[in-house]
């Protein structure tokens, strides 16, 4: 019931992604066909590529999918067009294969009766063997697409949207209504498809190779006019549907830019605040581009200027992007950030938001009493019976658990690596004992956790600080003091706050977003 | 005319053509046959160059097909396989119109012509909107011929076309073939391995063994003088028996028949046939040396005076049979007029031999036992 209730209070965001979701199945597929299918006719012609051909496919195929969207962004940069590129190399061994099949397995006295009638190769290519051959074809195309509608939800990690968007949120603020609302249209789509393709799938069998049964062939031939009327209906409502988004997109005459964020709730808001904040105070309009994956995928997508601005935090870009060892002076690590980044990189740092958002060693309450945790040192005697379970970034950092470990002195008894809203599940139904929390975060709240106090300073500083492209700021200055304004505002206590609305209380993050800063009086309605 | 010059195809070091030279005449039916591995397809492919020849040349009228465009050739040499050579997807008027369409006939000349062909082969108009595999075997056969004809080719190439057929459609089509042959007088290369077939259709049969054609002749003449023990063990020692009409008087009549002028006193003619030990003897005019009549000693037994010469007491009324004639022909007038011999004239009248009915019984006892040998 949730779920019914998110879509029908939603509806405009879920057919807007479903709809985005069709399109970018439709291109990647469509495009996968006009590369596939002459690229199997090809290689019927020349069988020693064939293996060539087939092996590299196969082996596209075998490459998991996260990972070729990752290697693709600093190729491809993010957004739609690696989404597409990628999900067309997954849907090109069906496709290839099917054809190259298709046309290899035909009868040889056909077509040997059809090069002896005098028929020249592409007339026997167009008129006997892709006739013949297109059952199978169409059986491959059935595989790609059906296989793209489910590839495309991984789309929205690259910030291509679909209907990913919305299981990807789901996940990071556990809000299963999210998910759900995600995954149910994105299920009926693929059988949606897969029905579709198969109509189409008969209707190219010749009419003579059919499997009849009783049917007559009348009787076959009304149930194909029925059937070729379904799908004309169809390619004309996917038409109108891409023109009216296309014309929509085009009606925007103001200038935009494009602000993005990573794939987590607080990322989610800070996006809608920063946008909220330079539509109201500038004349640009914004597209918010949020859940783009983790830093790497923002700050390649930043350097590429597929977006113009994202929030980062100092610590991770001096730990991360620049490499150095973590420092917990404030001052020298934002400084060096600004100067680095500016230098390496030409992309511009503002100032620092008033939010620190670092790592904060958290347990339950019940834990806390046990052992009598108040701060990170009171670990040292009973970390070695504990199951840490925390993100995957920080298992793997030098200001994660590796740096933490040496600095206390202790080592875990065990470590997990669960991301997003899952670590506070697992820590409260008792499968780990401890986690990495964000400082921020309003699952704290949500699961009541008590944070440990950094008591020697190992964490380093995550001040929230808006970077820019280069370029940006001599073209819109306006939106430095936009943002400025708004990073004053924003505290711990504050961002908490913003974050609970949403993981726990499972509101959009754009209405808290724009509640919070009317509330504020820094927008106006 | 097509002419094959010391032809020869090599597959990789396989020779399965060694050096071919033979002609197949305008108008004739020339069936290639052999056992599998022959040669005989592949000789049949060169003629529309889907197979090309390691060495040497084929002409068809004076030109050479080397030079020709590969697919204007093939359109005018119609092409016949079994019924894989129909594509399924297409009904049969898509089948039977394909090259007139691609060759931009005009609509009108093409649809006629497609009426034509079916009435040629044979087949009902409501036929053209079926698929192939609508249709028996031997009705996609009939297809498959019509469509080889669509575009009137001089040449028409059939590659063992009736092989699937069940018997009676086989006999029944190949009987249609020779009927439409001999009304179109088209070039037919036909290749098959049944020599029955081939002995029924064939003007000319060419046997082939191992890349070598071992013997190149009319069917009556592969029948009676088989050239070496392959062609006779090949073509079956009691296979004339399924073309009898090929056995002909010439072949089984003896040719010393006793014979008298017409002159002779009838007590000489009575020596003559208790000499010979025979039962009639044959007059000829002593001028002419035609056949005038017939004495049989029943007749002279009735005659007092025998200084008489034969002419006057002979039967002027009697049967003979030309050389050409076959057993069947024989047989049937020595039933219908209840006669044991039967003379076998030259077109002047003179006597070539005689028929007995002694060697008609050898003849016809002969396919019933091993060793016995024809002719």
């Amino acid at each position: 019931m949730n779920v019914l209730n998110y879509i029908t209070n939603n509806s405009d965001q879920v057919l807007r992604l479903t709809l985005e979701h069709i399109e970018l199945t439709a291109i990647a597929v469509g495009l996968a066909v006009l590369i596939g299918v002459p690229l199997g006719i090809l290689i019927s012609y020349f069988r020693k590529a064939s293996k060539t051909v087939v092996g590299g496919a196969n082996v596209v195929q075998a490459i998991p999918s996260m990972a070729l969207l990752g290697l693709a962004i600093p190729l491809l940069g993010i957004g739609s067009v690696p989404a597409v590129v990628i999900v067309i190399l997954y849907s090109l061994l069906p496709i290839i294969k099917n054809t190259y099949t298709g046309i290899t397995s035909l009868d040889k006295g056909t077509l040997e009766a059809a090069k002896a009638i005098g028929l020249t190769k592409s007339q026997v290519l167009t008129k006997v063997q892709i006739p013949l051959a297109l059952p199978v074809i169409m059986a491959g195309v059935r595989i790609s697409a059906v296989t793209a509608v489910g590839l495309i939800t991984m789309a929205a990690f690259i910030g291509a949207g679909g209907l990913g968007f919305l299981i990807f949120s789901g996940i990071s603020t556990t809000n299963n209504s999210q998910i759900l609302a995600g995954a149910i249209p994105a299920a009926l789509l693929a059988l949606l498809v897969d029905n579709l393709f198969s109509t189409i799938e008969k209707l190219v069998t010749p009419i003579s190779l059919q499997q009849t049964g009783d049917a007559s062939k009348e009787k076959l031939k009304s149930q194909r006019k029925i059937q070729k009327g379904i799908l004309a209906v169809t390619a004309a409502v996917l038409v109108v549907l891409f023109t009216v988004t296309a014309f929509q997109g085009a009606g925007n005459s103001k200038e935009t830019i494009t602000i993005g964020g990573k794939d987590y709730t607080e990322q989610f808001i800070v996006v809608h605040l920063m946008a909220d904040m330079i539509e109201d105070r500038t004349d640009l309009s914004v597209i918010r581009k949020d859940n783009l994956g983790g830093t790497q995928v923002a700050f390649n997508a930043l350097r590429s200027g597929d977006i113009d601005l994202y929030l980062e935090y100092t610590g991770t870009i001096y730990g991360d992007t620049l490499g150095y060892s973590p420092n917990s002076d404030m001052v020298e690590v934002y400084e060096t950030s600004k100067s680095d980044l500016k230098e390496l990189y030409d992309i511009d740092v503002l100032t620092q938001f008033n939010y620190n958002n670092t790592y904060v060693l958290s347990v339950k309450p019940e834990t806390a009493e046990r052992y009598n945790l108040s701060k990170v040192s009171d670990l040292r005697d009973v970390a070695d019976q504990m199951t840490i379970g925390s993100t995957l970034e920080f298992l793997n950092r030098e200001d994660g658990i590796i740096g933490l470990e040496k600095h206390y002195g202790f080592t875990f008894g065990e470590e997990v690596g669960i991301n997003g809203a899952n670590k506070y599940l697992a820590i409260d139904n008792g499968e780990t004992d401890i986690t990495d929390a964000f400082s921020t975060d309003g699952l704290l709240k949500k699961f009541g956790l008590v944070m440990l106090e950094d008591d020697l300073n190992f964490f380093p500083p995550y001040y929230a600080v808006p970077i820019l492209r280069s370029g940006l700021l001599e073209e819109h200055p306006e939106v430095e003091d936009a943002l400025d304004a708004l990073g004053e505002v924003l505290t711990n206590e504050i961002m908490i706050e913003l974050n609970y609305q949403v993981d726990e209380l499972q509101r959009q993050p754009r209405a808290v977003a724009r509640e919070f800063l009317l509330e504020q009086g820094l927008i106006e309605e | 005319m097509i002419e094959f010059k010391n032809v020869s195809k090599k597959f990789k070091d396989v020779t399965v053509l060694k050096d071919i030279t033979f002609e197949i005449e305008e108008g004739n039916l020339v069936v290639l046959i052999g056992l599998s591995g022959c040669g005989k397809t592949t000789t049949l492919k060169m003629i529309n160059r889907l197979i090309r020849p390691t060495t040497g040349t084929i002409t068809i009228s004076g030109e050479d097909i080397a030079k020709k465009d590969p697919i204007e050739l093939r359109r005018n040499i119609g092409y016949v396989i079994q019924q894989t050579g129909l594509f399924p997807h297409m009904t049969i008027r898509e089948n039977t119109e394909i090259i007139p369409r691609v060759e931009k006939m005009d609509n009108e000349k093409i649809t006629k012509k497609t009426l034509e062909l079916m009435e040629m082969v044979g087949l009902d108009e409501e036929f053209l909107d079926r698929y192939p595999n609508e249709l028996s075997g031997g009705q996609q056969q009939r297809v498959g011929v019509a469509r080889a004809f669509a575009l009137d080719p001089d040449v028409i190439l059939m590659d063992e076309p009736f092989s699937a057929l069940d018997p009676i459609t086989r006999n029944s089509l190949q009987e249609e073939l020779v009927n439409l042959q001999s009304k179109v007088k088209k070039t037919i290369v036909f290749v098959t391995h049944d020599m029955s077939e081939a002995i029924k259709i064939a003007d000319k049969i060419c046997i082939m063994d191992k890349g070598e054609i071992i013997q190149y002749d009319t069917p009556e003449n592969i029948l009676k003088n088989p050239v070496n023990e392959f062609v006779s063990e090949f073509v079956g020692k009691n296979r004339i028996w399924e073309s009898p009409e090929y056995i002909r008087a010439e072949d089984i009549m003896i040719e010393n028949a006793v014979s008298c002028v017409s002159t002779l006193s009838l007590n000489k003619a009575l020596d003559k046939m208790r000499d010979a030990k025979v039962n009639s003897i044959l007059v000829v005019d002593d001028k002419t040396k035609k056949m005038v009549g017939l004495v049989k000693p029943k007749q002279i037994a009735k005659v007092k005076d025998r200084t008489v010469p034969v002419k006057d007491i002979m039967v002027t009324d009697f049967q003979s049979a030309k050389p050409g004639d076959s057993i069947v022909d024989l047989l049937k007038v020595a039933d219908e007029n209840n006669i044991s011999e039967i003379p076998v004239l030259d077109e002047s009248g003179k006597i070539l031999g005689l028929v007995t009915q002694n060697s008609l019984i050898t003849t016809l006892s002969q396919q019933y036992f091993e060793d016995g040998e024809v002719l």
